[in-house]
This record gives structure tokens, C-alpha cells and sequence, in this order.
């Protein structure tokens, strides 16, 4: 069985944010989006909202950035993680990453990524409207493909073959 | 006997959806006989909304006859005269009767 | 500190200095945030006796110790000065994102006093603040201001500004942030624009702490438990957004129609929540921190009125429809998506049409003075309309005072439908009794939001009430007042209060600042706020008689409807409310009220 990721379904976002408040309070105890591992993408004139998150790659330009060993895979959760104390603070994670979702925690450039919560990531829990999911990949996308088949169907329903 | 009455029925928000209309027609005397006449008319969707299973107004939904709700009135026995508005405001509107 | 950064920015635009200042923590404690510790600090600055328009008039940005948390709905701030339309307390609430990126810098409150000597705006971040020029930005509508301001400071800056009517010294503009949040009424914005400041833009990347972090997450848990589960918080507001009241305040024969001549408006279902879901609305969208997503980004794709922006909300469905006649959705959102670039609040604007629109329909406004037609239905006027208040022009001057001054002009003040020179919201007291003294006692002038008895009255929140009777009306009004002030003082958005009450909010701020506030101590502090509002207004010359509504809801029996032949009773309601209050005939607090309360004149 595959391990879970983080799915995001972007049009059922509301662009409320709760998920990168729950993010640091979990991670961090306060209220503090500059240092969420995710954060949504707002775009008021287009009507859109993406919340971006860590996608945990398998082959993770992060890890092989770093030069110090400290980013590690978690077998249980599939989750890339960052081993503080081998951390030099170089910020070569940050420049490898094309999603952007390292993030600077302590002083001396200690860095922090999404370690999907151990198992249980609050963002998930704590949004409103299902935008994010903690899900198998192959699920989530046989879920995505049922979606757009039944509103096939509908359109379909009074169509003579 | 009680005098049949023409009267109208308005429907707000979800109501619409499960009955896909927004104002309907009947003939009833009283707006037990207007509930009873909706939901044998749009199924138990409608139904369970409206009444409990023993046949009491749902406590969330507000019936409104003439813009007077009913709990102020007779209500389920509210009787009804021809040209009555009857209203139904579901709880995501704030029906919230009870 | 928790909850609250303990800290406020001093601006003096006159001096052009900012001071970063330690607020008082009994001060913090005792008038909580936001409304609350803004009215303190503007009723410690002698506000009451300044001219609204004048540089001495302080203009505070305030937000609650809940802001920028993940407390139910926790995006708000209050926009509190002296208002230029009713010479009252004003405190004007908005949501969006502003406020909580405010805490992130660092600040409780802003307190500007002073002009700069040319437009400025004031750019905050972590720790401080500094005001720069605003060439080429004043003249700006909101958007255009919010994306310049955003070029010239950061990507992710959260911008207040006005718009043109602001600039304009109009008495009915507002402060817009986020582009379509507005901190509507009393005319704030012209405040704002009499001090020649344009713009405040903010960006913080600090975090805000709580005190109590399982207490504050548990207290969440169960707050949510509730706001997720209510069909209101949890269906209505979010599918059909607060216009999901026009039929139902219609149906019960309380929706204002052509400047309150009655209270049916036939066409009521064009401008509904319903139709705005099924013909315009884009999708919802969420102030921060907040579940409930009322917010109605709207396009409309072709016609005259083609275009995109935020809203109708109800109350603004009302003053742009029914109050004008007006039926047409379209003109209705092309109308609201001009207030918000111009910076008007959409209520007093859509009041003061309707009463120009009945003074014309009598013949004591005639179109040579108003320069054209002004027909009940007309929803170009409606429109251009807008842009003629912001700037200013032709009849448009007339309507930029609000409507008490416009129908004074024109000898007809009675026509105005106004308490204390405030437009009455979407609410008819004649069919519904209780919202009737809530208008005429709020201290901000005409207001539904200050004790929105129509919860009860209407809806059935906390429990149902008959519309029709003024029994027990002031019990209700001075209980909703109370906790409305504590929860507008809070950082929470008031709509949370259809599901969750004084106690879940007392055990928020109990968790997140570490003052051991109750549910009775934090009611008896939404008490304090209100009467400390009450001896602004007192200080600044109003009295008893300034507690009344428009002679018509007094003595002209409503038409049709549920509620004909009804006026308001407020002559049964008000004595009783002032002996609820503890206050005395006069409506002044009492010596032992003020003391129960920790009050001093």
C-alpha cells in the first residue's frame, strides 16, 4: 500500500489560511505564517487560491542539495525530515527546491520542512472545506478521474448513441 | 366543514434545491395540509426536512403564514384563507423555529 | 505578553514622527482590543470635543488580542475616531487580512493624529513604521492604490486605503483593505482623507504567542465543534452569503422599500442570496483564519454592468435595491463594485439616494436642482451615482454629506431616514420592534450590527421572539449590545455569534492573553465599553433626544404587510432600556453604574 502525501484540491480552497496557522502552532507554538511549511497562493483577480505544499519527492532535490547529510526519509511516513543538530544552516535546501517549502526557523539558519506531523498533519485537520487531504496518491487521483467522469455522465445522461 | 383554501407556497434557499422550484400553487385548509401536501408531493428528501417522524414541525425550519410565524399563530392548525402566503425558511436561512 | 503584542505606533502626520509606545495593560485587560481599547484611548484624547475633521481628531487602527490567531474567525480590526457624519464615537469594523498582519509587525493599535502637509501614506513593518510620500498614488481608486502601494513596499503587504471620495472629504467614505473589506460607516474614510494619509500598508513576520496553548487549542476545538455544525455559520453564510436575508427580512414585511415608505419589496427575490449564487457569484471566498466564507467574489459577463469585484452583501442588496426600487441584480453588484473602488460605504450611500429619490417623487428637490431625473428603479443612476459622490459632482455633491444634511438643504429633514445622522440599515422597526431601539440607542448612530436584535426577533438565535410586541425588547437589546462590544473588541467576527456565545469567547481570551476573564468578566467588560461610548457621546453634546428614530417608523402606520398599521413603540422601549442600564432619564450612567463598572468621567 503506498504511503499518504498531501493532496490539494485548490477549488475547494477559500483562501482562509487556517492551514498555515495550524501548521505553526503545531510546529512552532504561535501563530506565525513566515514560518508555515505550507502556504496558499492568493490571486483575488483571477479567482484563484493554491495552497503550495511540501510534495515529499522521491527523488529529493533538497536531500541531495544538502551537503551535511541532515535531510533524511522517514519510513513510516514517507516524509522527508531535517535532522536539526546535522544542519549547517547553508541554504543550499532552499536554492535546490523549486516549490520554495523550506523555511528558516531559528537564528544561526537552522532550517525546518514539512514533516507531515508525524502521521497526522494539522493542516489537513484543521481545514474547513477538504482543500487538503491526506491521502495515497493513486486514490486520490482515481477519486479526481470518478469527479470528472460523473459530471461526464450527466452531461452525457440525455445523449442518444 | 373547513374551506378548502388557494394559497401560495414560497420557498427559500435549499428548499428550492430539493424541490426545484421556488413558489408553487395548493388547495389546503390548514399548513398541516400544506406540509403534508409538499412532502407526498417531493418525496421523503423533502419530508424529513420538514416534519419529524411523528409528524410534528421540524424545530429548524420557520413557517411563516402571511409573514406571521406560525408559533405565534395556531401553528401546525393555522387554518388558511384563499390568497395566504405561506413561507418556508430553512435553518441555513435561520428558520430555527424552536 | 500574549494574545496582545503590548505595543502601539504613535504617528503625528503634522510633525511627520512615529514613536513606537507601550500600552497600559489595565487598559488591555479592561477594554480588551480593538472597539473596546480604541474608544479608551480616543475618549483619553478629549476626541469628543474636536472638530471630526480636524488634525486633532485621532484616528486609531485597532485590533484585538484574538487577531492573527486561529481562533474562530479571527481576522478583524476597528477603525475608531470621531466621525465627521454624526459628531459621534465611531468604530468601524473590518476583516479581510489587514489586521492580523498588523500583529504580525508587532502592534496592537496605530493612533495617527495630525495632517501631513501633502498626501503621505504610512508603510509598517516589523517594529516600526515610516511615512512616505504618496505622489502620484493620491487620486488612485482602491485597487489601483493597494497594487502601487504594494509595488512600492512588498509583494505581500496588506494595504488600508481610501479611494477618491475619501480624498474628498465625502462624509460617507470608508477605509478599504484587501481591495473589498470596508470599515463602512460614519464616515471614516474621510477622516482618513482629511489628514491627507492615503494609504497604510503592513507587513509583519513575527508570530503572535498565546499564553495557554492546550487551554487556547481546546478552547478553538469547541468553538468549532459548534460554528462547523450550525447551518447558518456552516451553510448558509457560506452557499448563498449573507444576502440569504432579503427574502426572509422580506417575507417577514421588514425589508425597507423607496426610503422606508414600506416594507415589501415585490421584486425581492431578483436581489436575493439565491439569485446572486445562481447568476453572478464566482465562488466564496474566506477573511482570515475564518471558516464561514461569506465573501461573494461576483462577475457579470457581458451588458452594461459587465465586470468583476466582491459582493452584494445583504445590507448592501438593500440600499442599492429595494431602498432605491432598484431590482436589477446587475446594476445592484456594479453599484456595490463602485463603492468599494470609490470607497464609499454602500449604506449610507444607497439611504441617502433613496431619500434624494423621495425628495424628488415630492417635488421638494426639483431636476433643475439635482441636474436630472431621480426615479425610484433607476439603476444607471444608481450607478453613476457613485462616482458623482466620490467626486463630487453635481448631484453627487449633495449626496456626498449623507442624507440629513441633503434633506435639510432642501427642508425636508424628517425625510431622512437617519438616527443621529447615521442611515438606518436593512431592517424596518415597525415590523420588528426590538431592532427599532437598537437603532436608536447605538453609539454610533443607525446601526443593526451594534445589537442585532433581528438574531432573536427573526431568526430564532438564541431564542425566538415575536417581531411584532416591544415586551422585553430592552432586556434583549442591552444583552445583545453588551456582547456584541466584547466580541467587536475581541478580533473575532460578529457572524460567529450565530453559533457560539459569551463563554466560548471568554475562554479564548482567557487561554490566549492569561487574564482570567469569565464569561461574566468578559460581559461586564462589553458592559464597560458600551457605557464608556455612551459618555463619549455624552461629552460631545448628545442627549436623550438624540435617542429617537425618523418621525415616520414613530408615527406613520406601516402600509402592508405583516406588520400594517404598526409603528415602532420605541416611547414603551426606551425608558426601560435606560432603567436596564442603570442609567437615568436622562440616559446618563448613574454614579453606582459607572463605579460597578471601574468608569471616571
Amino acid at each position: 500500500m503506498a504511503r499518504k502525501m498531501l493532496v490539494v484540491h485548490p477549488e475547494k480552497c477559500t483562501a482562509c489560511r487556517l492551514c498555515e496557522l495550524a501548521c505553526t502552532f503545531h510546529q512552532e507554538g504561535e501563530f506565525h505564517p513566515l514560518k508555515a511549511r505550507l502556504t496558499v497562493g492568493i490571486f483575488p483577480e483571477e479567482n484563484v487560491y493554491v495552497p503550495i505544499v511540501c510534495e515529499q519527492c522521491e527523488v529529493a532535490a533538497c536531500q541531495e542539495a544538502c551537503p551535511s547529510g541532515a535531510i533524511w526519509r522517514n519510513a513510516v511516513t514517507g516524509a522527508l525530515e531535517v535532522d536539526v543538530s546535522r544542519c549547517v544552516g547553508c541554504r543550499m535546501c532552499v536554492m535546490a527546491c523549486p516549490f520554495g517549502t523550506m523555511v528558516h526557523v531559528e537564528s544561526g539558519g537552522k532550517m525546518q520542512k514539512c514533516d507531515l506531523c508525524q502521521g497526522d498533519p494539522q493542516c489537513v485537520a484543521v481545514c474547513p472545506w477538504g482543500a487538503l487531504e491526506y491521502a495515497e496518491p493513486n486514490e486520490a487521483a482515481l477519486a479526481r478521474r470518478r469527479e470528472v467522469a460523473r459530471r461526464l455522465a450527466e452531461v452525457l445522461r440525455g445523449v442518444k448513441v | 366543514m373547513v374551506a378548502v383554501a388557494t394559497v401560495t407556497v414560497q420557498l427559500f434557499a435549499t428548499l428550492r434545491e430539493v424541490t426545484g422550484t421556488s413558489r408553487l400553487t395548493v388547495e389546503a385548509s390548514s399548513v398541516r395540509e400544506v406540509l403534508s401536501l409538499l412532502v407526498s408531493r417531493y418525496g421523503p428528501e423533502l419530508g424529513r426536512r420538514l416534519v419529524t417522524p411523528a409528524g410534528e414541525l421540524q424545530e429548524t425550519i420557520a413557517v411563516l403564514v402571511n409573514g406571521r410565524n406560525v408559533r405565534f399563530l395556531r401553528g401546525l392548525e393555522t387554518p388558511l384563507s384563499d390568497g395566504d402566503t405561506v413561507t418556508l425558511i430553512p435553518p441555513v436561512a435561520g428558520g430555527l423555529a424552536g | 505578553m500574549a494574545g496582545w503584542t503590548g505595543r502601539m505606533l504613535r504617528v503625528d502626520l503634522s510633525a511627520g514622527t512615529v514613536r513606537v509606545e507601550e500600552l497600559c495593560p489595565h487598559d488591555l485587560r479592561d477594554f480588551v482590543g480593538a472597539r473596546g481599547l480604541g474608544s479608551k484611548l480616543l475618549y483619553d484624547a478629549g476626541a469628543y470635543a474636536v472638530d471630526p475633521l480636524a488634525p486633532e481628531n485621532p484616528l486609531i487602527f485597532a485590533t484585538g488580542p484574538l487577531t492573527g490567531t486561529y481562533a474562530p474567525s479571527a481576522g478583524r480590526y476597528n477603525v475608531v475616531c470621531r466621525s465627521p457624519l454624526t459628531g459621534a464615537i465611531a468604530a468601524s469594523n473590518s476583516g479581510g487580512y489587514w489586521g492580523p498582519e498588523l500583529k504580525f509587525a508587532g502592534f496592537d493599535l496605530i493612533f495617527i493624529t495630525g495632517k501631513a502637509p501633502s498626501p503621505v501614506y504610512l508603510w509598517v513593518h516589523d517594529g516600526g513604521a515610516e511615512i512616505r510620500p504618496a505622489d502620484g498614488i493620491w487620486g488612485k481608486t482602491v485597487s489601483e492604490t493597494e497594487d502601487t502601494v504594494r509595488a512600492q513596499t512588498h509583494p505581500d503587504a496588506k494595504v488600508a486605503c481610501i479611494g477618491p471620495a475619501g480624498e474628498r472629504l465625502v462624509r460617507i467614505a470608508c477605509v478599504v483593505n484587501d481591495k473589498s473589506r470596508a470599515a463602512g460607516r460614519s464616515g471614516v474614510g474621510a477622516v482618513m482623507g482629511s489628514k491627507n494619509l492615503k494609504a497604510i500598508a503592513v507587513r509583519g513576520t513575527q508570530g503572535v504567542r498565546v499564553a495557554d496553548r492546550e487551554g487556547f487549542r481546546a478552547a478553538r476545538q469547541r468553538a468549532m465543534q459548534k460554528i462547523l455544525t450550525h447551518p447558518v455559520t456552516s451553510g448558509g453564510l457560506p452557499t448563498y452569503g449573507t444576502a440569504v436575508l432579503v427574502n426572509v427580512i422580506n417575507a417577514h414585511g421588514a425589508f425597507p422599500t423607496r426610503n422606508f415608505q414600506t416594507g415589501v419589496f415585490p421584486e425581492a427575490d431578483r436581489i436575493s442570496g439565491e439569485t446572486l449564487a445562481r447568476e453572478y457569484l464566482v465562488r466564496k471566498k474566506a477573511c482570515f483564519a475564518c471558516s464561514m466564507a461569506c465573501g461573494r467574489p461576483t462577475a457579470i459577463p457581458s451588458g452594461p454592468f459587465k465586470g468583476s469585484g466582491e459582493g452584494p452583501e445583504y445590507e448592501a442588496a438593500w440600499a442599492l435595491g429595494a431602498d432605491c426600487g432598484v431590482w436589477d441584480l446587475a446594476a445592484v453588484t456594479a453599484a456595490n463594485w463602485q463603492c468599494n473602488e470609490m470607497g464609499i460605504d454602500p449604506i449610507s450611500y444607497g439611504a441617502t439616494l433613496a431619500c434624494a429619490m423621495e425628495l424628488f417623487q415630492r417635488g421638494y428637490l426639483t431636476r433643475e436642482q439635482a441636474g436630472r431625473e431621480l426615479r425610484w428603479g433607476d439603476g444607471q443612476l444608481l450607478v453613476e451615482g457613485v462616482r458623482m459622490t466620490a467626486y463630487r459632482e453635481g448631484i453627487g455633491n449633495l449626496l456626498a454629506e449623507g442624507s440629513y444634511r441633503l434633506a435639510s438643504e432642501f427642508g425636508h429633514p424628517e425625510l431622512s431616514m437617519t438616527t443621529k445622522k447615521q442611515e438606518y440599515p436593512a431592517y424596518e422597526p415597525r415590523a420588528v420592534q426590538g431592532i427599532g431601539l437598537t437603532y436608536a440607542t447605538s453609539n454610533r448612530g443607525a446601526c443593526h450590527v451594534r445589537g442585532y436584535t433581528i438574531s432573536a426577533e427573526v431568526l430564532g438565535v438564541p431564542e425566538k421572539l415575536d417581531p411584532l410586541v416591544p415586551d422585553n425588547k430592552a432586556f434583549w437589546a442591552k444583552a445583545f449590545q453588551d456582547a456584541t462590544a466584547l466580541v467587536d473588541s475581541s478580533g473575532l467576527c460578529l457572524f460567529v455569534t450565530f453559533a457560539i456565545g459569551v463563554p466560548e469567547i471568554a475562554d479564548l481570551l482567557a487561554a490566549a492573553t492569561g487574564e482570567g476573564y469569565t464569561a461574566e468578566s468578559a460581559l461586564l467588560a462589553g458592559e464597560r465599553i458600551w457605557n464608556l461610548e455612551r459618555m463619549f457621546n455624552l461629552k460631545a453634546g448628545f442627549t436623550r433626544a438624540d435617542d429617537t428614530l425618523a418621525p415616520r417608523l414613530l408615527s406613520e402606520p406601516m402600509p402592508e404587510g405583516p406588520a400594517k398599521g404598526q409603528v415602532s413603540r420605541l416611547d414603551l422601549m426606551l425608558p426601560e432600556y435606560y432603567r436596564l442600564r442603570g442609567w437615568d432619564e436622562e440616559g446618563r450612567p448613574t454614579d453606582e453604574t459607572l463605579a460597578r463598572l471601574g468608569l471616571k468621567w
